[in-house]
């Protein structure tokens, strides 16, 4: 605990020496861009009895890059939020044949999340004091575009006996997130001041971002199981 | 006093019609005019322009478009199996002029096969390096349209399995007699005797109902190289190459065959490389494949026994509990052959994906809501299936019937009080 301790001091002073830097134009929105991966668990509705997720993509994860952004309703003791958001999630796998083995075929699966978010941020000791340290925690709704490809790039369509089942559609969910913030700033008090006055940009950050999604219809029963508990890195900008 | 200029590097694709202009002809007049010097003159002509080729005889629609016939084509390219189509035929080549150029002039046309040329001094050119045909000398010039016929295997120059490629130069020349002002221009044949090497076929696999397949080359380094791919349920050799599947105009050394094809049936796979004249190398080896059916994510869910319906029906499936409905089989070709056509209907559809989610979840789990769904989405069934079996206008129409006999028998009932009682 000590060396935690040492670095909490030492960034508490760190961002202190720039306090001065935080006279700035007014806050009102932050831009987060994210990059992680993410595995939703589409195998759990069968209970085992069958995996074809981890059949046609193994136990890898789907790249998914994600932009949210918010309006800042309150700045007092931290900053509530309402923002949206999107992203883009793909993974390549490879089709079986009858024997169950993997074949030349490249198949994939893409998904596309549309978030509405309520958040808050605990950015007062970094508004106030200079610390460079901003906790924040998300909750809202998600609605999730997804579809399957077949060999031929197109939307996979599985046969039962005459009719056709197509492998695309929208699941419905929500998500809860909690992340932490470091204040880029804190490193360049006078480049800081530059982007705030030639760009408007009050404060950059790096985060952290650990979410909890689930997107199965509310437990319909009947949808495709997209949840995952997913992290997320990436860059903020308060504008 | 003029010199001419050598031509620049052979580029199949760029343009072929050369307007000569020799800067040092400036020069010389420069010198010449002040010092009263009497002197041979040299420029581009005036408002000249290529009309069209024309088969003669025996080539009379049988030329390619490739050898540029039409007006102010740019590009005329003479391939190894042109070599052999138009060999003991002639062609009716027209330029213009117009208007014409002021004063007495005369013309000549010449031309030479490629590694060739004539002299273009004055309008009675002759061969420069041994070969140069002169269909016309020394004409005056009374018209503004000129015709001239050409063989074809003295432009060419012969052997079409030389295995040459170089450039046969056609030259129109106008010299003015009282100023012995001389003008020219050349148009390139670009003639490509020389067919690729052939490529390797290296690898085919085999995918559902679908192959991959991929090649070497090392040895067409050129630009433009192309690619074909033949492909038949029999072995084939060049000469069958009409007679089978193709894929042609690739640039990569791999492509995906992924459509016509059946699983289960052996398929023979060539490739062959094809250049910038169309001239095309001989087939490559041959290999087989025996496409298959795969499994893909999709599928391997389904046939598991995964419960997502797919697709978009929200409140439909909701409300109908199962997609193999037949009622949504109707409202799904609705969608897909009604709706989807038209950019009113896929303006509905779009919000109806963009809002019906959140009603089919809300109905999902209530069993009572879901019966006054599906009663109340019986209209529209109906509607969707008179609408698929007499389209869009028949079934405007005999809506409208059915409205003006309501109207009708309203009308009648106004006027018949006791068949109001028996309407009702």
């Amino acid at each position: 605990m000590r060396p935690l301790a040492i670095a909490v001091v030492a960034l508490t002073g760190l961002g202190l020496t720039s306090s001065s830097a935080l006279a700035e134009t007014p806050r009102t929105m932050m831009l987060e861009l994210h990059g992680g991966a993410y595995s939703p668990a589409v195998d759990s509705e069968l209970g085992g009895s069958a995996t074809p997720w981890r059949d046609t993509f193994g136990a890898g994860s789907m790249t998914m890059l994600r932009m949210h952004l918010d309006y800042e309703l309150w700045q007092e003791h931290g900053t509530l939020a309402i923002g949206a958001g999107f992203g883009y999630g793909w993974i390549d796998g490879k089709a079986r044949n009858e024997a169950g083995d993997s074949t030349g075929d490249s198949v994939g699966f893409n998904l596309m999340p549309l978030q509405l978010s309520l958040v808050y941020r605990w950015d007062w000791a970094a508004v106030k004091h200079g610390v460079p340290l901003v906790p924040y925690g998300k909750v809202g709704l998600t609605g999730a575009i997804w579809w399957a490809t077949d060999a031929k790039n197109s939307i996979s369509n599985a046969r039962v006996g005459s009719a056709g089942r197509e492998g695309q559609g929208l699941t419905l969910g929500w998500h809860a997130a909690v992340g932490v913030m470091f204040l880029l700033d804190v490193f360049s008090e006078s480049m800081a001041i530059g982007f705030d006055n030639e760009a408007g940009v009050n404060n950059s950050y790096i985060f952290v971002e650990f979410q909890h999604t689930s997107l199965d219809d509310f437990g319909s029963g009947a949808s495709l199981v997209l949840s995952d508990d997913a992290l997320s890195f990436g860059l903020a900008f308060e504008f | 006093m003029f010199v001419t200029r050598p031509h620049p590097p052979r580029s199949g694709w760029t343009s072929r019609l050369r307007l000569e202009v020799q800067p040092r002809l400036f020069t010389a007049l420069a010198l010449a005019i002040p010092l009263g010097i009497a002197g041979t003159a040299h420029a581009a002509i005036p408002n000249f322009s290529f009309v069209g080729i024309e088969g003669v005889g025996t080539l009379d629609g049988q030329l390619d478009d490739r050898l540029g016939t039409t007006k102010n084509a740019d590009k005329h390219i003479i391939n190894i199996a042109d070599c052999t189509t138009y060999a003991g035929g002639e062609i009716d080549v027209t330029v213009r002029i117009d208007p014409k150029p002021t004063g007495d002039w005369q013309y000549a046309v010449a031309y030479a096969p490629p590694g060739k040329t004539c002299s273009t001094t004055d309008a009675n050119p002759e061969a420069v390096d041994g070969q140069c045909y002169v269909p016309a000398a020394q004409r005056e010039l009374t018209s503004t349209s000129v015709s001239f016929v050409i063989n074809m295997d003295d432009l060419i120059g012969g052997d079409c399995e030389s295995g040459n490629e170089g450039d046969a130069t056609l030259y129109v020349i106008l010299q003015n007699t009282s100023l012995s002002e001389v003008k020219f221009e050349s148009i390139i044949f670009d003639v490509d005797l020389k067919a690729p090497a052939t490529p390797t076929l290296s690898e085919v696999t085999s995918g559902d109902a679908r192959f991959e397949a991929k090649w070497t080359d090392t040895s067409n380094t050129e630009d433009g190289i192309e690619y074909a791919v033949y492909y038949g349920d029999a072995p084939f050799g060049d000469d069958d190459v009409d007679a089978v599947d193709s894929k042609t105009g690739i640039t990569t050394k791999s492509i995906a065959i992924d459509s016509g094809l059946s699983n289960d049936i052996t398929y023979y796979v060539s490739v062959a490389a094809r250049d910038q004249a169309d001239n095309e190398s001989a087939l490559s080896n041959q290999l087989e494949v025996l496409p298959a059916s795969t499994t893909d994510f999709w599928e391997g869910y389904v046939s598991a026994g995964g419960k997502e319906p797919g697709g978009f029906c929200f409140i439909a499936t909701a409300a109908y509990g199962t997609p193999l409905e037949a009622e949504l089989g109707t409202l799904r070709r609705f969608r897909d052959e009604m709706l989807m056509g038209s950019a009113a209907g896929r303006t509905i559809v779009h919000g109806y994906y963009q809002f019906g989610r959140f009603w089919a979840s809300y109905i999902a789990d209530k069993p009572a809501l879901r019966s006054v769904v599906r009663v109340m989405l019986v209209p529209l069934v109906w509607f969707a299936d008179l609408t698929l079996a007499l389209g869009p206008e028949g079934a405007l129409l005999a809506l409208l019937a059915v409205f003006g006999v309501y109207r009708h028998l309203r009308r009648r009932a106004q006027v018949h009080p006791l068949l109001v009682q028996e309407l009702r």
